[in-house]
């Protein structure tokens, strides 16, 4: 085969001896230390130019500014929860105005996560309080992504424990790691940066937050159908549980709540009972409210610029309708649920 | 063992803090009579490797504890040199079976066993085996004695080359494992970070947001501009991926005290597609060369470009059980034969990098397009002279200003502004990646990295192979 082991490509064997060089550390100093300033730089520019975060972050100072001013008042307050779909769908000033509910809208940008948004939204529900989770079905079909938005909006709250689900505490592999994620990214600076530099709005005005939280928009746009997986993921479970069990122990009422999602309506039955089969998982976790549509809609002018954003009107639909079913408290029977589909025989009853 | 997420610096950190702890309270005598530091590395390999995954820590075990003890009886009882063969068997059988055998089986052969459909390959099989493989032929061929087996596992385990390489050779890591002794030397451990940086600029800022928007157009199938634009991006994407994690590992070697072979030398330089091999995952060309090009005859023989073919094209199922892999390799070696043949791009260097780099940024494509349906009309369309006309120019310009066109010129941008700082410190066999570790340029690298980079880091491509 030939002398195929070079000498020549061999290292030396002979162990370097010891040197002392001031210019070493010196470097290494440096480096160290821009790589510190680059860090807050770039943590600076999330919290300053990311137009995502510094929309959400002063939404959801708002919502906990409202939040605990209804806490003042001493009565029991409803925390409706979850991501865009809730913060555009459910109008809490007409629960306030019309039913006399003091309900406070902590929907958020999904792109948090379900962790992020259920840690911040039960760390303003007190005992006594009712939760209603209204997460976007595709958060909970997946398992969990950690996204950096959550994380940042964590930090620029100056609530890095929702990271992990505030109260919740609910571990993630790599955990220290999360400070990496307090920076902007190409894609984030490539997208933004040129419309922020013209003052541009990228993301929607401030103004469209009432005070109780709800995001008012008034345009439309023909929405697209979407499909949504009938599996709540093993995390999402795991995520559901723990909330129930916490809720449990701390006297606080907790259901979710179907967002209104743009269907087709030649397919109308198809998605009925998909979302029933969804929602047949949901309620072996927590209850779910017994909205007679199960989250299906299909009036394309209900919708703003996509197929899970309602538009004022509709908004105030759903509010009216949430509302009387939480005063009520009218829950789903699996048996009712189940008359949509054919459940397997595993399923229990 | 992935560089690049946080859990296995913690690891790493953790391990090595203890390692300082320990190493303190044992007085240096008897530290250096019971090679503490030996036994302190292996026991930080295996923990390593261990945390990647149960599946590859049995696997990486059965392949390199079976290999000593199978060479140590070949040593004890030369009778049993017969036996090689059957080594050679045995070190393949697990690479085969993970890799191979859906695609043997179920593809080739139609047998449709379900059971070997979706088999997740334990990481870094490829490297490892092809590195005990070397071992044993050297160690058989050349009648090199056994080493320690501590030794033996640091060699065969070191973390910095389990996962992805470099593929180490026994001449060039064994003896430094032999004489390993943990040693604080600040101008080696600045030059182990300076490498670990520019392998994170290289992975995290260029390779992964490269990885994004070859994703983006890989969707694309009728305009040429746009393939060969996605071409382009996979092409640097895979390059700074690699030889990101090369440098990484190498850097972390050099940290330890560790010199692992540069695995990548400016290979987009290259003039020819023999250069090429010479500057791409060197070291698994030069294992290619050494265990299978000379044996088979090498280039003396008469049937020499048969040689070629049949090294090129196992490079190629190396890389992946698939047929796109096997064209790929195919179309390598049939380039290096012709040039070898017509000697073309000998005629000027600039020809030679041109034609180069078509041939290479072409073949990638048999690389990443493993949907063969669409693979067959990205080529159809390529060879189309009809397909290269202004109006589809414009068309990819308006696509991918639709998407993402700012990310696609900065990226290929910067990335043609590392590959001219290679240009500008060229040499034959040196290193070109020297004024990366100006601190000017480490600082640079640093900022741009800590602001482009993606928040989340895709995987290691070569993870796959």
């Amino acid at each position: 085969m030939g002398s195929f082991i070079s000498i020549s490509e061999a290292a030396p064997t002979t162990v370097p001896k010891r040197r002392f060089r001031f210019g070493g550390i010196l470097r290494f100093t440096i480096l160290l230390a821009v790589a510190f300033c680059s860090m807050l730089g770039a943590w600076r520019y999330v919290r300053k130019l990311s137009p995502e975060v510094e929309l959400y972050t002063f939404a959801a100072h708002k919502k906990i500014a409202y939040a605990r001013e209804l806490d003042k008042a001493g009565l029991p307050k409803i925390v409706i929860y979850g991501g865009s779909s809730c913060a555009f769908g459910v109008n809490t000033d007409q629960m306030r105005g019309e039913f006399h509910l003091q309900a406070v809208n902590f929907g958020l940008h999904a792109g948090m996560g379900p962790v992020v948004l259920t840690g911040l939204a039960l760390k303003y529900t007190n005992p006594g309080d009712t939760l209603i989770v209204s997460l976007e079905p595709i958060l909970l079909n997946m398992s969990f992504d950690w996204p950096a938005l959550g994380d940042q909006i964590s930090y620029a709250l100056k609530a890095p424990d929702l990271c992990e689900g505030g109260p919740l505490r609910i571990q993630r592999r790599g955990a220290f790691g999360v400070f990496l994620t307090l920076r902007p990214g190409a894609e984030n600076i490539l997208r933004f940066l040129p419309s922020q530099l013209r003052h541009q709005y990228v993301e929607y005005p401030r103004s469209t937050f009432s005070p109780s939280g709800w995001q008012r928009y008034d345009v439309h746009a023909e929405p697209k159908a979407r499909g949504v997986g009938t599996v709540i993921s093993a995390d999402s479970q795991m995520l559901l549980k723990r909330l129930k069990k916490y809720c449990l122990e701390h006297s606080i009422r907790v259901a979710y709540a179907m967002p209104w999602l743009y269907c087709d309506g030649s397919r109308l039955s198809t998605y009925k009972e998909t979302f029933a089969r969804f929602l047949y998982e949901m309620n072996k976790l927590i209850p779910v409210l017994r909205d007679p549509t199960l989250g299906t809609d299909t009036d394309p002018n209900d919708f703003a610029d996509g197929p899970l954003h309602l538009r004022p009107p509709a908004a105030t639909r759903r509010a009216e309708q949430l509302a009387k079913l939480i005063i009520e408290w009218r829950t789903w029977q699996p048996k009712e649920l189940a008359k949509y589909f054919e459940p397997s025989r595993s399923d229990p009853e | 063992m992935n560089f690049t997420d946080f859990t296995f610096w913690q690891l790493l950190f953790a391990g090595c803090i203890l390692w300082m702890i320990v190493r303190i309270t044992i007085p240096g005598k008897i530290r250096g009579e019971c090679s503490f530091d030996k036994f302190a590395l292996l026991f930080l390999d295996l923990a390593l490797i261990a945390n990647v995954g149960l599946p590859t820590f049995l696997t990486f075990l059965t392949v390199s504890v079976g290999t000593y003890i199978w060479l140590f009886f070949i040593k004890r009882y030369p009778r049993l040199k017969w036996t090689a063969p059957v080594l050679f068997a045995y070190q393949l059988l697990p690479l085969f079976y993970f890799k191979y055998s859906n695609f043997l089986l179920n593809e080739v052969s139609h047998l449709q066993i379900p059971t070997i459909k979706d088999l997740l390959i334990p990481a870094g099989l490829s490297f490892y085996t092809f590195q005990k493989v070397a071992f044993a032929v050297d160690t058989l061929h050349y009648k090199l004695p056994l080493p320690k087996p501590l030794d033996y596992l640091n060699f065969a385990g070191f973390f910095g080359q389990i996962v992805a390489g470099p593929i180490e050779r026994r001449a060039n890591l064994l003896p430094q494992m032999e004489n390993f002794r943990l040693r604080w030397d600040l101008g080696r451990i600045n030059k182990g970070l300076s490498m670990i940086i520019l392998g994170f600029f290289f992975k995290s800022c260029l390779a992964d947001n490269l990885a994004s928007l070859a994703v983006a157009l890989r969707t694309n199938s009728e305009n040429v501009y746009l393939i060969w634009v996605t071409n382009i991006c996979f092409g640097f994407q895979i390059y700074f991926d690699f030889a990101g994690y090369s440098f990484i590992a190498l850097g972390l070697g050099r940290v330890l005290g560790i010199e692992l072979t540069l695995n990548f030398r400016s290979p987009y330089w290259s003039t020819s597609v023999q250069e090429f091999w010479r500057r791409w995952h060197i070291t698994l060309s030069r294992w290619f060369r050494d265990y299978l090009y000379i044996p088979l005859g090498g280039g003396r023989t008469p049937l020499w470009f048969l040689n070629v073919l049949v090294v090129f094209i196992v490079s190629g199922i190396w890389h992946g059980a698939g047929w796109n892999f096997l064209i790929w390799g195919f179309i390598h070696g049939m380039a290096l034969v012709l040039e070898r043949i017509f000697k073309y791009p000998k005629i000027h260097a600039f020809l030679g990098w041109l034609s180069t780099s078509l041939i290479v940024f072409f073949a990638w494509m048999f690389f990443y397009e493993t949907n063969s349906g669409m693979l067959v009309k990205k080529v159809a369309r390529v060879f189309t002279p009809k397909a290269y006309t202004f109006g589809h120019w414009n068309a990819a310009y308006e696509a991918m200003a639709a998407t993402q066109a700012g990310l696609v010129f900065v990226m290929i941008g910067l990335c043609a502004l590392v590959l001219l700082l290679e240009r500008f410190n060229w040499s034959e066999d040196g290193p070109n990646y020297s004024p990366f570790y100006r601190i000017e340029f480490q600082a640079m690298m640093l900022v741009v990295t800590v602001f482009l980079a993606p928040v989340k880091s895709n995987g290691f491509i070569y993870f796959n192979f």
